[in-house]
């Protein structure tokens, strides 16, 4: 239910074009520095690697092009609904 | 009617690949027939070379917008592999392994900044760099009829940091060229310099997007094949990413732990890939790695592939693209390191000095070879007599893990040789830094031609010159430009890490605030942009300038300033003063702005006030 919600607001998300740079780099900003110190403490490992640089190296680059990939997408979108309104 | 060069990009990425990979089986089969390796390696170089001269003919081109724009025929998925060999650098591909090996989670500034670089090359610049109608950044940032001064700084910004990036280039090939190819770096240079030279030349932009695109699949070959070799060896697992933790971070946790335990070493010579960083507190990470993050997304080497595709979504996807084919070398830099101290551990730690020459006899070969890869006791030893000379101990010592030290600038290249994988597997790394290098330096020189070009001869000194004369303009400025490198790559010294980290930092307080500005803020004026980039850009540079040569021109001599922030950080890095340059640029922006909106009020509350009858 949840998950269903996040995509049909994350697929309906129609922000000016400023916004949505503004809010996406500061998302990416924030997954590569400041949230891994958040994890700092923590003794978890993953493939034998302690998890804040699993998160580092691998969860957040991956991250960053997910997010990456869906901003341009949003951004491709609005593209098209500026060319129609100017259409119209 | 001919059909456009990029429009065969599949076919040629194909051929060159193909090529590439029977050059790969021709050399083993050389090998095994007892041809001296040196003979394999030319044949690889020469490889490369070739790569080069067939993109320079096949894309070679008469017509202006061909030349700075390659026709806009680009596709989103080939371009994007052209913009991701054109960041691998030298930097990337040679050092980054050095870093994680010695420095910890300071090498994490350049690993996420690259990362982070790209995708906000995707998010913020990408789609209106395709937009803009003018072939260079600053036609971007200023209006045609806007400042003319304005122009000249962001020319000057270009070319000096596209110069200072092309030193870093042109001087590690003297790393590579005489130990694999047995090249002097001299005749490196040179051979570097006709070879993208003759590429650019012919065909600007088009040659460039094919030589760097052809150019991928090699770095990918070159870099993943010796290592995903050593992590199967070692692992099972040939997957380096996911394997190093296991099969060698834990393996040297519990060789250190066992010495910590016999007061054989300090915990810090313990190796540990996420110990704390040795130059960066908290905000130098920080601000280190924003600026690498901000110099990646507004570097106009990488840009101007934004002008090749049709249409801004397809410059969107360019840029998506490229950011997938970095993570693909990047996520794997970090095994590297952990893969060479394994080795080190299990071919060196505990060995009698006496048994060197017996267990351990190939390392004084790559010592003898000039590679300097190695050093026991602080030299890098040839025999087993040098060995227990430089220690200073008899010849029942135990070699410990500080007797052992690794060059960090030489462990990707060598990392083939230290766990005795076949030598066909260094030759391959050692192509793969050869193409990492040229498939930076060309697209620098390229972009700094067309800037000089545009905004400095269109736009300063004939305006309106016909498009024959800009295009023989161009490839005049290549020249000069080749030249000027060769030069100073020859004839000065400079830190390889200084001149990285100043082309960054500039990068950071200028182009990154007035494109940011321009693009996104629009209501700001041009004018107000370029006083405070001017601003940002001399507060940088003198930091820089007086960090690294301090009061006189001598470099690194005790007299340079040590800067620091009171109750923040000891000692700013260099990179650190980009980030300060950056955040004078923006606060200056803003602050002129605030100042002209509230003179325009005064001045209509004047004229309002003046022409009410009295």
């Amino acid at each position: 239910m949840i998950f269903h919600r996040l995509k049909t607001t994350l697929r309906n998300y129609s922000p000016s074009p400023a916004k949505l740079a503004s809010v996406i780099s500061l998302a990416l900003i924030l997954l590569s520095w400041p949230l891994p110190i958040f994890f700092n403490g923590m003794q978890m490992q993953f493939f034998g690697i302690p998890f804040i640089y699993f998160y580092i190296i691998l969860v957040s680059p991956l991250l960053i092009l997910f997010i990456t990939s869906w901003a341009v997408n949003v951004a491709d979108k609005l593209d098209r609904n500026q060319l129609e309104t100017e259409n119209e | 009617m001919q059909k456009p060069p990029l429009n065969s990009s599949a076919s040629l990425l194909l051929m060159y690949t193909v090529i590439f990979l029977l050059c790969i089986l021709f050399g083993a089969l050389l090998k095994q027939i007892g041809v001296p390796g040196k003979f394999i390696n030319l044949l690889m170089f020469a490889l490369v070379v070739g790569g080069y001269i067939f993109s320079g003919l096949f894309g070679k081109t008469m017509l202006l917008p061909v030349f700075q724009n390659a026709g806009r025929t680009g596709r989103p998925f080939y371009t994007g592999q052209a913009v991701a060999a054109g960041l691998i650098s030298s930097s990337l591909f040679i050092f980054l392994a050095g870093d994680f090996y010695s420095t910890g989670t300071d090498a994490l500034t350049i690993f996420s900044g690259f990362i982070l670089g790209l995708a906000l090359m995707a998010v913020l610049f990408s789609a209106p760099v395709n937009r803009s109608q003018s072939p260079t950044l600053a036609g971007l940032i200023i209006p045609n009829d806007g400042s003319k001064l304005g122009r000249l700084l962001i020319l000057v910004i270009v070319v000096i940091t596209a110069i200072l990036l092309l030193h870093v280039q042109l001087s590690t090939i003297g790393l590579i060229s005489k130990m694999f190819f047995n090249i002097s770096h001299q005749v490196a240079v040179i051979i570097t310099a006709v070879t993208i030279g003759f590429c650019i030349l012919l065909g600007g932009l088009q040659s460039l997007s094919i030589s760097r695109m052809i150019a991928y699949p090699i770095l990918i070959i070159a870099f993943l094949a010796p290592l995903v070799w050593i992590a199967y060896q070692i692992t099972g697992n040939p997957l380096p990413q996911l394997s190093f933790g296991i099969g060698a971070l834990q393996a040297i946790s519990e060789v250190d732990q066992e010495l910590l335990n016999a007061g054989l070493v300090e915990q810090s010579d313990v190796f540990d890939l996420t110990r704390e960083g040795l130059n960066y507190d908290v905000f130098n990470h920080f601000s280190a790695l924003l600026c690498i993050a901000f110099g990646t997304a507004a570097m106009p080497h990488l840009l101007q592939h934004m002008r090749v595709l049709p249409k801004a979504h397809s410059a969107r996807r360019t840029s998506v693209w490229a950011l997938g084919f970095l993570l693909i070398l990047i996520t794997a830099i970090p095994a590297v390191a952990a893969f060479v101290k394994l080795d080190i551990y299990t071919s060196l730690l505990g060995l009698q000095l006496s048994q060197l020459g017996q267990e351990a006899s190939w390392l004084f070969e790559l010592n003898q070879n000039g590679a300097s890869i190695i050093s026991i006791c602080g030299t890098y030893v040839t025999s087993a007599s040098q060995a227990l000379a430089a220690c200073g101990v008899s010849g029942e010592y135990f070699l410990s893990s500080k007797d052992i030290t690794v060059n960090p600038d030489m462990l990707l290249l060598s990392s083939g040789v230290l766990n005795e994988l076949p030598d066909l597997m260094t030759t391959l790394l050692a192509t793969g830094a050869l193409i990492a290098i040229w498939s930076t330096a060309d697209g620098l020189i390229l972009v700094s031609a067309n800037t000089i070009t545009e905004d400095g001869y269109r736009a300063l000194v004939r305006p309106k010159s016909p498009t024959g004369i800009r295009l023989f303009m161009s490839r005049f400025f290549i020249i000069v430009l080749i030249s000027i490198s060769t030069y100073l790559s020859l004839s000065i010294e400079l830190d390889a890490r200084f001149a990285f980290a100043a082309s960054f930092a500039l990068l950071t307080a200028g182009l990154f605030p007035a494109l940011v500005c321009r693009i996104w803020l629009k209501q700001i004026d041009h004018r107000d942009v370029m006083i405070a980039v001017f601003l940002g850009i001399i507060l940088t540079a003198s930091m820089l300038w007086l960090s690294y040569y301090g009061t006189d021109v001598v470099a690194l001599n005790g007299n340079e300033i040590n800067f620091h922030l009171l109750l923040i950080t000891d000692k700013i890095q260099p990179l650190s003063m980009g980030f300060i340059g950056m955040l004078v640029s923006f606060i200056s922006t803003f602050a002129l702005t605030k100042v002209q909106h509230m003179r325009s009020k005064q001045k209509e509350h004047n004229k309002v006030k003046s022409d009410v009858p009295a």
